[in-house]
């Protein structure tokens, strides 16, 4: 399973609270995984369809001078065990750079901050648009993510017709690699959690072994009036994280946050990690 | 991988030395785009046409294609400098490099008081375009005079600022697709006006049809050097912004045509659009005092506002989204103007530190933005209150505030270059001869302003105890800004007293 394996680990930083966010998570998973770190840290560069009136001269010294104390703010919390590379790249956006980026340095998966979780919603256009076109796993640090320092739990989001999407071999390997435990969450919301006979709110954890590949991994399912009390039931651990598959819209090899993963995404406390569909093909694909 | 922690930050040094506009990919025909957005005709032409008509007359073309001039020749040395320092703050850092901090300090004070009289005047133009947009919408009149009552009028304005302030604070981006369509829109809608006017003049059904003469496009027949230096001033605000071609073309390597020619037809395009508009408008208005005349004070500080519906009947509501669109188009990009000049100034120390505070979210100036959208927006209000004609003096001072920064610009190209100026005949022209004469063109039309406004019957006709109210501004503007520079002096002096220092890059 080396393909699934990650030996580099992408963060998109900043210098805001949010990257803060996304840097602790990065470091909690490049430690576990024994994985190089790569600081990237985007500097916009000016669209010269807008130019400034009346014209000033550029400021992208300025900005690039104060981007590298960031970049030092960021370095001095790694810590010294991790193998870390900082990176400034001029782009015209974030989140192009950060996707040139990761596909230059061949990153396994990309992480950054978003102030998502706890019922709030994403806000950074930059992470939108990864989160409908990267071509590498993007994992999304909640606001607030400082607590774990080793990933101790992986969870893969599976649905309840098909068990046996990639997203569980994904969660397999990972778990693997990270050391961690390895379970699986189904969501149920409405009709589903209603026809399923379960009382609304109540979660029914159960392990139902061998459905999702991995013979002795737990499998919970959360079932709720809506997928956010789905969420609610859930006792997710500390040191979690939730793989969750793209939707079917999502070109091969890229990812495209779904309609469930992004209300899944919206209340879920600890970081979610969008694979890129079929990044484990059924089909054998050439990569 | 086996690696030490280590750091390895690529690209930034090479990075500096791409600074600017990578126009790599950006033809002769984007380039041009980029000039004419950046000049914003409609509203520009809106703004100013009047004012300087007053000032002129009937010789309002010969006074737009010889006003060119001199900003033809500073935009020369601009370009020098822009290759040797392509630092942030422009004048603040050219200036103080060559004449010292002081000097610097005051340049970039002027640059600084254009911007932020720019940005309210634009914002002014946009409230009052909005009402006469909505009001041609919806076919109520009384509508478009609510922009006549001030409360609404000050609201609405310092609405649409705050709007342009968190734009740019976000550092969001008009498209390429947006600017292109903006562009065509108001070159359509102004070609539209002059035909539109030109047919009124022909069959008789003009305000005041004036028959053309060759007379209009003679400079000294201008009735006194006062009026010309008047006339110059605002033409020189009329093409400002227009050397944004001339600085972004350094970043074209290898295609050496591209810059030289997006420039000359950039200023093809501008030139032959303001002769064909202000002939249009001077053949059906007249320059009289009479209701559409161009003379008339109550329409001056917004012509098109008066003139689009008698010369373009219905689609005048076209006119009112032209200058709607470019205004706020010319809004959002002015708004990032003067937090970047105070983003450099607090970078070097001449302004308190808090200036250089940088968005980590947005890497935009935050707090340069929110402090120049309160300072044109108390503006505004302050000056809305106390002149009716408010925009029109916004317009005057402003002309004198870029005569004075483009001046100071243009000698310290002079001074700078001194040295390399006898290198080549190319360098002698470019470096010296051209910035020298533009410069000190710019500085006697800027003296000769300043002195004539004195009068209260300058400019729109207000005045503060038998003063001009242009003349206040102005001398407000300065000693403010000596004051502040004398403050900053006293906190933090060490950008006084050290040899001012910036990146630099020998010309290759």
């Amino acid at each position: 399973m080396a393909e699934h394996s990650f030996n580099r680990v992408a963060v998109g930083f900043g210098g805001d609270e949010r990257s803060h966010d996304a840097l602790a998570l990065a470091i909690a998973l490049a430690r576990s995984a024994s994985a190089t770190l790569d600081v990237i840290l985007v500097l916009k560069e000016d669209d010269p369809f807008n130019p400034a009136y009346p014209p000033v001269g550029n400021v992208q010294g300025i900005i690039a001078e104060q981007a590298q104390q960031w970049i030092h703010e960021a370095e001095a919390v790694i810590p010294a065990e991790v193998t870390h590379h900082s990176h400034v790249r001029p782009a015209r956006s974030v989140a192009e750079g950060l996707v040139a980026a990761v596909e230059e340095l061949g990153s396994d998966v990309l992480v950054t901050g978003s102030g998502i979780g706890f019922g709030r919603i994403m806000t950074h256009p930059a992470v939108t648009a990864l989160l409908h076109s990267a071509p590498v796993p993007v994992a999304l640090a909640p606001a607030g993510y400082r607590a774990a320092t080793t990933i101790t739990d992986v969870m893969g989001a599976v649905s309840a017709a098909h068990p046996q999407h990639q997203v569980a071999g994904t969660s397999e390997a990972w778990a693997a690699q990270l050391g961690a435990e390895l379970s699986y969450v189904t969501f149920q919301d409405g009709d589903a959690a209603r026809g399923a006979g379960t009382p609304d709110g109540e979660s029914g954890n159960s392990s139902d072994e061998g459905e999702a590949g991995n013979s002795s991994a737990k499998h919970i399912v959360a079932r709720g009036k809506t997928l956010r009390h789905a969420v609610d039931t859930v006792d997710w651990p500390q040191g979690a994280i939730l793989l969750i598959g793209s939707s079917p819209l999502a070109r091969r090899r890229h990812i495209f946050l779904g309609m469930t993963a992004a209300r899944v995404l919206s209340h879920l406390p600890i970081p979610m990690v969008l694979l890129p569909r079929d990044l484990e093909s059924s089909a054998p694909q050439a990569r | 991988m086996s690696e030490s922690p280590s750091t390895s930050v690529e690209a930034t040094g090479q990075h500096a030395h791409s600074k600017g506009l990578s126009i790599g990919s950006i033809g002769v025909l984007g380039a041009v785009v980029i000039g004419v957005s950046t000049i914003a005709p409609a509203y520009t032409l809106s703004g100013a046409l009047g004012p300087t008509a007053s000032a002129v007359g009937d010789h309002l073309p010969a006074v737009l294609i010889v006003g060119f001039i001199p900003m033809l020749l500073v935009a020369l040395g601009y370009r020098q400098l822009n290759r040797a320092m392509p630092d942030a703050g422009t004048t603040f850092t050219w200036a103080s490099k060559a004449f010292g901090p002081w000097v610097g300090w005051m340049g970039s004070w002027g640059l600084l008081a254009a911007t932020i009289l720019v940005l309210s005047n634009l914002a002014g133009i946009a409230v009052d375009f909005f009402y006469l947009a909505i009001s041609q919408l919806t076919g109520v009149d009384s509508i478009a005079e609510l922009t006549r009552n001030v409360p609404i009028n000050v609201i609405t304005c310092v609405i649409f600022m705050a709007i342009a302030a968190y734009v740019s604070y976000r550092g969001m981006e008009t498209t390429k697709t947006v600017q292109y369509v903006l562009v065509s829109f108001q070159l359509v809608v102004l070609l539209w006006f002059s035909i539109a006017a030109f047919r009124h003049a022909s069959v008789g059904s003009a305000f005041d049809a004036t028959a053309f003469s060759w007379e209009w496009f003679n400079p000294f027949g201008i009735e006194s050097f006062s009026a010309f230096a008047a006339g110059i001033a605002l033409s020189v605000f009329i093409y400002w912004g227009w050397d944004v071609v001339l600085t972004m073309n350094e970043e074209s390597r290898g295609t050496t045509t591209t810059p030289g020619r997006a420039a000359i037809l950039t200023i093809l395009v501008v030139v032959s659009l303001y002769t064909v508009v202000t002939l249009g408008a001077l053949s059906f208005s007249g320059v009289s005092e009479g209701e559409f005349g161009l003379g008339n004070p109550d329409i001056q500080e917004n012509v098109f506002a008066a003139l689009a519906g008698p010369v373009m009947g219905p689609m005048a509501i076209l006119m009112s989204l032209a200058v709607l669109s470019s205004s706020a188009a010319s809004l959002q990009s002015t708004m990032i103007s003067p937090a970047r000049t105070m983003l450099a100034m607090g970078h070097y120390g001449a302004l308190s530190r808090k200036y250089a505070q940088v968005s980590p979210r947005y890497q935009t100036p935050a707090y340069a933005t929110v402090v120049a959208v309160v300072i044109a927006s108390v503006f505004y209000v302050v000056m809305r209150i106390i002149s009716e004609n408010v925009l029109w003096d916004t317009i005057t001072t402003l002309g004198m505030m870029v005569c004075f920064y483009y001046g100071i610009t243009a000698l310290a190209c002079v001074w700078y270059f001194r040295a390399e100026a006898t290198a080549s005949a190319g360098a002698f022209f470019n470096k010296f001869l051209a910035p020298l004469v533009g410069g000190i063109l710019l500085l006697i039309f800027f003296c000769q302003t300043i002195w004539d406004s004195m009068d209260p019957d300058y400019g729109s006709g207000s005045e503060i105890g038998g003063i001009g109210l242009v003349f206040i501004l102005g001398m407000l503007v300065f000693i403010l800004g000596i004051a502040a520079m004398f403050w900053q002096y006293r906190k933090r002096p060490e950008f006084f007293r050290n040899r001012f220092e910036t990146t630099e890059f020998i010309a290759d």
